[in-house]
């Protein structure tokens, strides 16, 4: 019997794959194991490995398609094998719809990027009895396409409505003129239409995951924001020092000091490095930093593991390597899944200061600004300059408190301003 | 207004015309001792005497080619096919000869004639009686095609496709020479190629010709009273060349078609209206355009399976139904 691959999970965010190539052809023999197939998830483009050994029968989502989660990407076999069987048996067998993936498993490891794979038949009988009300509802959203008639498509875009808050009467769930009736523009494009010239960028994967999640963020979580003043002058003096003495690979840049410096600091606060769930909050015992990387079409966060542990030129090595594979869109679910904190640095861009939103299920970021030369007014009345930094810890208040954001804070500046001493601890 | 039978209305026109030009004549079986076989030529024979009103042999391919002939010798024949079903035998002098002789002869040669007959089922005259031909015939270039079974405007259309100097195919009905109406007298002309709104409304627009156009419009009027569904029928009454801008201005007030049509649905023309109109007004679609047409099987002798064959009113409001989501 032929096999069916199916659309993996690899990463926790991703909600829906794209097969960004075939790297087989259909009627080549595939090695279970062996990479068959790059599929572009939210955040990176990842080799997946053949399922099954046999002849690839056929390929069901061609080269640059989407599909949902678990669905049938292509069917396995051996040769003149009847693959069309496979996938009828498959749809009957899953309930034809996208299998729903579990979401609460405790976080030892938060958002650890373990494709869930499909369970035993028995289980997925039953997930079809459970299923099947919705699928004959005919509104599933389940493929992501939102299914409008073409006057709906039209009259939608001229009165600013999106299709995808609304429900379809019609067949299979389309969305039909009559689905509009009283339904009003969102806050922000209704009444104000804009009447210029537009260019319409499709949204990327990346694009849809940034926005979905980080509006999930601040709807979710209750931001307060804690700023404080740092000075840098002990950081950049010993820098420049090492620095100098330093092969060009090994240079290291203000950013690993603070990713060390801020690890340190939140192994002494583990309240700080959590996260919110519905009956409890889980401080987590390590601490894998995450940090902000600006591409072309968006943001990702990939993660230096352990940062605590890790000295400043190992932590340097990390980044370096991390920041040229998102740039390179080579990142591996591993690469940026399971932070357990983030720290978001425009000091290099000039920017003094900003508040960041919280990189769920994070509880806290850091908003790190440009270090400046500083006029500062000492207590006997003198003024001295300074090289001065500003730094904005956004807190998701459910799990902590201004006196305890506070306290991190001034566990982090003392760090900052006595980094040798900090540099001792792991 | 005089009140006149379709039979009387294309009788109307073609002896007017006959009065006017010299040049026409009748030819088929049957057409001048018998006064037809439906009586549409009655009285012409007295009229306009046997050197224009001829019986022909029974040879429909024989007497459509002296047709083509004549006409390229300057005459303008009226060839009568008793029904269309028979016309399948002329296929030859219609489609490679009347059709084309325009363009293979490089302009020099035109074929100033008419075809006409009863196109369609009647009533229980089996498989090779009962069909439709302008699914066939509209796909071949170099022919006008009329279909229409109102007697007004077949009086008017019939003047319009004598005085025409190309071919062009009439098709009327059977069941339907016996239809009354209204009949503008003397020089009533109706241009080639324009629709009709039959039925003005706003919520679906429905396309029929022929016979079915009456089906539809009572299909209109029930869903008008129990439904109070408001349906626009549009009888195209040329559908070679076709009023695409008639169709295309209804169906972006009631964003939503359906055609109905006598004949087998398999690449019909009611296909090509589908086609031209979600071509033409996708962005104006509230839902898939739909079709009413006969069961793809050989036309059933049995008068009751012959009724079920044929596109009933009720498929035709399940259909109307099916375009509002009221389904």
């Amino acid at each position: 019997m032929a096999k069916i691959m199916q659309m993996p999970k690899l990463s926790d965010t991703m909600t829906e794959g794209v097969v960004a190539q075939w790297l087989v052809k259909e009627g080549d023999k595939v090695k279970a194991g062996a990479p068959i197939l790059e599929i572009e998830t939210d955040k990176a483009t990842m080799e997946y490995e053949a399922t099954a050994s046999g002849v690839l029968l056929k390929i069901l989502v061609g080269d640059g398609e989407s599909c949902a989660l678990q669905a049938p990407i292509a069917v396995i076999g051996k040769e003149g094998e009847d693959w069309k069987e496979a996938v009828e048996k498959h749809k009957s067998s899953s309930g034809g719809g996208a299998a729903s993936s579990s979401k609460s498993s405790p976080p030892s490891e938060p958002g650890s990027g373990v494709a869930p794979t499909p369970g035993p038949s028995g289980s997925q009988e039953e997930k079809s009895v459970g299923q099947q009300s919705s699928v004959n509802t005919g509104t599933a959203p389940s493929s992501g396409r939102v299914k409008a008639s073409p006057l709906a498509k039209k009259v939608a875009r001229d009165r600013g409505l999106d299709l995808s808050t609304l429900q379809g009467s019609g067949p299979n769930g389309r969305i039909v003129v009559r689905d509009l009736e009283g339904a009003t523009a969102g806050a922000a494009s209704g009444s104000a239409r804009v009447d210029a010239p537009v260019e319409r960028v499709p949204h990327s994967n990346m694009r849809k995951t940034i926005a979905r999640r980080l509006t999930e963020s601040v709807q979710t979580a209750p931001h307060f924001y804690l700023s404080l003043s740092l000075k840098m002058d002990d950081v950049l003096n010993w820098r420049k020092a090492a620095v100098s003495k330093l092969s060009k690979e090994e240079k290291f840049s203000v950013n690993d000091v603070m990713i060390a410096l801020v690890a340190r600091a939140l192994k002494k606060h583990p309240e700080i490095n959590a996260s919110w769930h519905d009956d409890h909050i889980a401080r987590y015992r390590d601490v894998h930093m995450g940090m902000a990387v600006a591409l072309p079409a968006g943001l990702v966060t990939p993660v230096v593991r352990h940062a605590d542990k890790l000295t400043v030129l190992e932590i340097a090595e990390q980044t370096k390597s991390l920041a040229s594979r998102a740039k390179e869109g080579q990142l591996r679910s591993e690469d940026y899944q399971g932070g357990t904190f983030t720290i978001s640095n425009l000091g290099m861009a000039g920017i003094e200061n900003f508040t960041a939103i919280i990189n769920p299920p994070q509880s806290a970021i850091l908003a790190v600004g440009a270090a400046l030369p500083t006029p500062v007014a000492k207590a006997d009345g003198s003024i001295e300059v300074e090289t001065r930094m500003t730094i904005t810890l956004s807190c998701d208040h459910r799990v902590i408190d201004g006196a305890v954001g506070s306290a991190f804070l001034q566990t982090l500046k003392k760090f900052v301003e006595d980094p040798f001493t900090a540099l001792l601890l792991s | 207004m005089p009140e006149l039978s379709l039979r009387e209305a294309l009788n109307e026109a073609l002896s007017e015309e006959m009065e006017r030009d010299e040049d026409i004549f009748v030819m088929g079986e049957e057409v001048a001792e018998y006064n037809g076989a439906y009586k549409v030529t009655k009285g012409m024979l007295d009229r306009f005497g046997p050197e224009r009103m001829i019986d022909s042999p029974i040879s429909e391919a024989g007497f459509a080619g002296l047709g083509v002939g004549a006409a390229m010798a300057g005459l303008r024949p009226v060839i009568e096919m008793m029904t269309w079903n028979f016309a399948v035998q002329a296929f030859d002098q219609i489609i490679n000869h009347a059709a084309k002789m325009l363009y293979m002869s490089g302009g020099q040669f035109n074929v100033p004639m008419v075809i006409r007959g009863p196109n369609g089922a009647a009533r229980g005259l089996g498989a090779q009686h009962s069909q439709c031909l302008e699914h066939m015939l509209t796909n071949c270039p170099g022919l006008k095609i009329i279909s229409t079974v109102i007697p007004a405007d077949a009086k008017g259309l019939m003047k319009s496709a004598i005085r025409d100097n190309n071919p062009v195919l009439f098709l009327e009905s059977e069941m339907l020479y016996g239809f009354k109406g209204e009949v503008p007298e003397g020089e009533h002309i109706i241009p080639i190629g324009k629709g009709d709104i039959k039925r003005e409304g706003t919520d679906v627009t429905v396309i029929s010709w022929n016979k079915a156009l009456l089906q539809t419009l009572d299909a209109a009027a029930s869903l008008a009273a129990e439904d109070g569904i408001n349906v626009e029928v549009i009888d195209p009454r040329t559908l070679m060349p076709l009023d695409e801008e008639l169709i295309f201005e209804s169906v972006r007030k009631t964003n939503r078609l359906v055609v109905v049509e006598e004949g087998w649905g398999v690449s019909s023309f009611g296909c090509y209206i589908t086609d031209r109109v979600t071509t033409e007004c996708f962005d104006d679609l509230d839902a898939p355009p739909a079709r009413v047409s006969n069961l793809f099987v050989p036309m059933p002798f049995n008068v009751t399976l012959e009724k079920e064959v044929l596109p009933t009113e009720s498929r035709i409001k399940e259909a109307v139904k099916k375009v509002l989501y009221k389904d």
